[in-house]
């Protein structure tokens, strides 16, 4: 442990203080519960995370420390000011766990206090960078479980990893007899690591202890070996993008031409001495070696010591994480539904992703998009038996997707093929009246075929069923999404028709939910299947549907025609 | 395509058209954006600005297009546009080149907002929106006649009050 300056008897970090107070607290205690400061070692973990964020500039500072003589050294003085910052945080930020609520108080200049009442809690989800991990801290985020961008969270960053641990079996499971507090009481001072949540690398592969093991069922765990599924998901693209841009900002802050780097010289001067082709194999393979490397390296950080598990309390946990490690726990009674995403190159070489639709979560960015993972990248069969089990039924995994009809298949190569043609036309234009080079007209006409192919892929994976109570919508070619969607969690159903659709008696359902991405659509439907589907969906829709007498050609009232030609519409008006 | 008389499931159209001057509405809204539009292009050409070239066709154009949209977009709109509250669901349908239907069941509804725009205030009209858990796909009733859009939500937040449930 270390020293704790601002520690006085209002602050109490210890775990084994902290942790009875809320619980025992009786309700008529409210206003007596006192209020917590954060642990004491986020003192040190602040600017020290903000020193690591300032590192380009402190280099660039000590290069131009070297060119010459500068003006103030404006970049120390930022840096002190971020630190003092991060000092006030800390001393302004309170909070207190009372029977009924959180209340969390923070703000030097425009104080905040936020409230949030216990019974509205959803989610508890805990993450440690490496730092904190040093001094066993966990930042907390409690939500209350509001959909998509009216999310509301409390974060308390900076709280002992055991007390943490309690707090968030506490507030998850205040329903049940709380049967793994004697785990903690008995654990807390030996290990710190308590049920599922890492937050020691060596540890998190032995954490289950023997009191937690009956309420918890693992589902899944990492297998290394998936690790090479890695380099098919592209992810280093992203990140090399990323380093490229930050090595760029440091050379540029230290004024350094890359150009006189050793390395870099004895590169470039290497292939001026090699033949042009022989310069692109070179840096071709380079690039993709670059890419898987970064690529591994990114699944690496994400998703190591992954697990997935089902608590008896009725949530599924989540823990994943390298460095920063990760505890995510999503309520089975929010859990709408799962997805299963496949881009091209991952299904090419077998594997997929599922990450959970649910209320409440937040709709992140990366490897959460769309929900809280619930399998990194795979192979399909694991992917299709964690669905299974995470919905308790098979059958939405495996179900036969119908395929949708010849008009679907036709829109499919229309759009493709109209679009590609169009870009095509444009730059023989270009090329006829202006410089573009005939090479680019000549390489842009290979787009047609690979449109097409694009086109078949879009409609083959064009699918859908409703299976045992869930509607299962599989789309897309790039990236593949099999969305298995509880019908209890359907709010609304729109049917999306354009001219075209209509013209081709189509019709584009679209099934909107509180959860994950907020709709999941079944495109081109013909017209009476869409229907079906809608009311099967949402019963009530039903009593907007009639079976009427339809003559082909003719006149939804609402036709542009009928409108043109003075046909009366429908003029049925209000009782 | 070869039935020449066959019964098969349709979705009627929702029962309430919205206000008759909504097509004015609509209309001057269209209208206020071309102008825009239009307005820049004028300058560009006044000012002989090299970046849009062939100011004269170009401006050609974008009327064309304008009077085109003016004429056909408000009507074929007012068509569409309907809306529906029955016991326990809302109806609407919306668009005119890409017209949608929604239906959400009034169990599912969490608010109904009520506003008016400024160019809706000219024409005493009100835009209804019903919101359900989902961030998508809230129900939206453009160019509804004020009262009636006062009468609605009132309406709307009584039923839906009375069949609460979760909502998610």
């Amino acid at each position: 442990m270390i020293g704790e300056p601002a520690d006085t008897p209002t602050t109490a970090t210890h775990p084994q203080d902290a942790e009875p107070e809320p619980r025992e607290a009786a309700a008529a205690a409210d206003d007596e519960t006192p209020w917590r400061r954060l642990a004491a070692g986020m003192l040190l973990v602040e600017p020290l995370r903000e020193l690591i964020r300032f590192i380009p500039l402190l280099i660039a500072l000590i290069f131009a420390g070297r060119a010459g003589e500068s003006g103030p050294p404006w970049g120390l003085i930022g840096t002190a000011a971020v630190i003092a910052l991060g000092i006030v945080r800390y001393l302004t930020t309170r909070y207190r766990i009372t029977p009924t609520v959180i209340e969390v108080r923070k703000g030097m200049l425009s104080r905040k206090h936020v409230t949030v009442p216990r019974d509205r809690i959803r989610t508890v989800d805990t993450s440690a960078h490496p730092l904190q991990r040093m001094l066993r801290l966990v930042k907390v985020q409690i939500g209350t479980g509001s959909s998509g961008h009216r999310h509301e969270s409390v974060d308390l960053d900076g709280l002992p990893a055991n007390f943490a641990m309690t707090l968030r079996a506490e507030l998850l499971h205040r329903a049940r007899t709380q049967p793994e507090l004697p785990s903690l009481s008995a654990g807390a001072l030996a290990t710190p690591v308590a049920g599922a949540v890492p937050t020691g690398p060596a540890k998190s592969d032995t954490v289950t202890t023997p009191v937690t093991t009956p309420v918890e069922t693992e589902i899944v765990r990492l297998d290394p070996r998936w690790i090479w599924f890695a380099p098919a998901t592209l992810s280093g693209v992203v990140t090399g993008l990323a380093v490229i841009g930050l090595t760029w900002r440091v050379l540029n802050e230290a004024q350094v031409n890359p150009a006189d780097i050793g390395v870099v010289s004895s590169t470039l001067d290497h292939l001026e001495t090699t033949p042009i082709w022989l310069d692109v194999l070179q840096v071709g393979v380079g690039v993709v070696l670059l890419v898987t490397a970064l690529s591994v390296a990114g699944y690496l950080l994400t998703f190591w010591g992954f697990r997935l598990s089902r608590h008896q309390g009725g949530t599924l946990h989540v823990t994943r994480g390298l460095l920063t490690t990760r505890a995510t726990s999503i309520e089975e009674r929010r859990l709408r539904g799962t997805e299963r995403t496949e881009p091209l190159l991952l299904r090419a070489v077998g594997g997929a992703r599922l990450s959970a639709i649910a209320t409440g979560l937040r709709a992140g960015r990366g490897a959460t998009r769309g929900g809280e993972v619930l399998l990194p990248p795979a192979p399909q069969h694991v992917a299709v038996d964690v669905e299974a089990t995470v919905l308790r039924t098979p059958s939405p995994g495996q179900a036969q997707l119908l395929p949708r009809g010849k008009a679907a298949r036709r829109r499919r190569y229309t759009r493709a093929l109209t679009v590609t043609a169009a870009i095509n036309v444009a730059l023989t234009a270009w090329w006829w009246f202006g410089p573009l080079p005939a090479w680019v007209v000549l390489t842009s006409l290979f787009a047609l075929p690979l449109a097409a192919l694009l086109a078949r892929d879009r409609f083959r994976n064009l699918g859908h069923a409703v299976v045992d109570g869930h509607l299962v919508t599989q789309l897309g070619s790039l990236v593949r999404r099999r969305a298995v969607l509880d019908e209890g969690g359907v709010v609304g159903i729109t049917l999306r028709r354009s001219w075209f659709q209509r013209r081709n008696k189509l019709t584009s359902l679209i099934a909107t939910t509180a959860a994950g991405q907020q709709k999941y659509a079944v495109p081109d439907l013909d017209d009476t299947a869409a229907l079906r589907l809608a009311q099967q969906l949402l019963p009530v829709t039903g009593q907007f549907v009639t079976g009427v007498t339809v003559r082909p050609d003719a006149p939804d009232p609402v036709a542009p025609g009928a409108l043109l030609r003075g046909e009366p519409g429908v003029t049925r008006l209000p009782a | 395509m070869s039935t020449s008389q066959s019964v098969s499931p349709a979705l009627r159209p929702p029962a309430r058209l919205v206000s008759p001057r909504a097509v004015h509405y609509w209309f001057v809204r269209a209208l206020a954006g071309w102008i825009v539009l239009i307005a820049v292009q004028v300058i560009s050409w006044v000012l002989d600005w090299p970046v849009p070239p062939w100011h004269a066709q170009l401006l050609a154009v974008t009327v064309i297009l304008a009077a085109a949209h003016l004429v056909v977009m408000p009507r074929w709109r007012y068509r569409v546009h309907r809306w529906e509250l029955t016991d326990d669901a809302v109806y609407t349908r919306t668009g005119w080149w890409t017209q949608e239907a929604r239906v959400a069941p009034l169990s599912r509804v969490q608010t109904v907002d009520t506003e008016r725009g400024p160019i809706g205030r000219i024409f005493h009209l009100t835009k209804v929106t019903v919101t359900t858990a989902s961030a998508a796909g809230p129900l939206v009733i453009d160019g509804l006649d004020d009262e009636v859009g006062i009468t609605l939500t009132a309406a709307v937040t009584a039923a839906a009050q009375a069949v609460r449930d979760d909502a998610t």
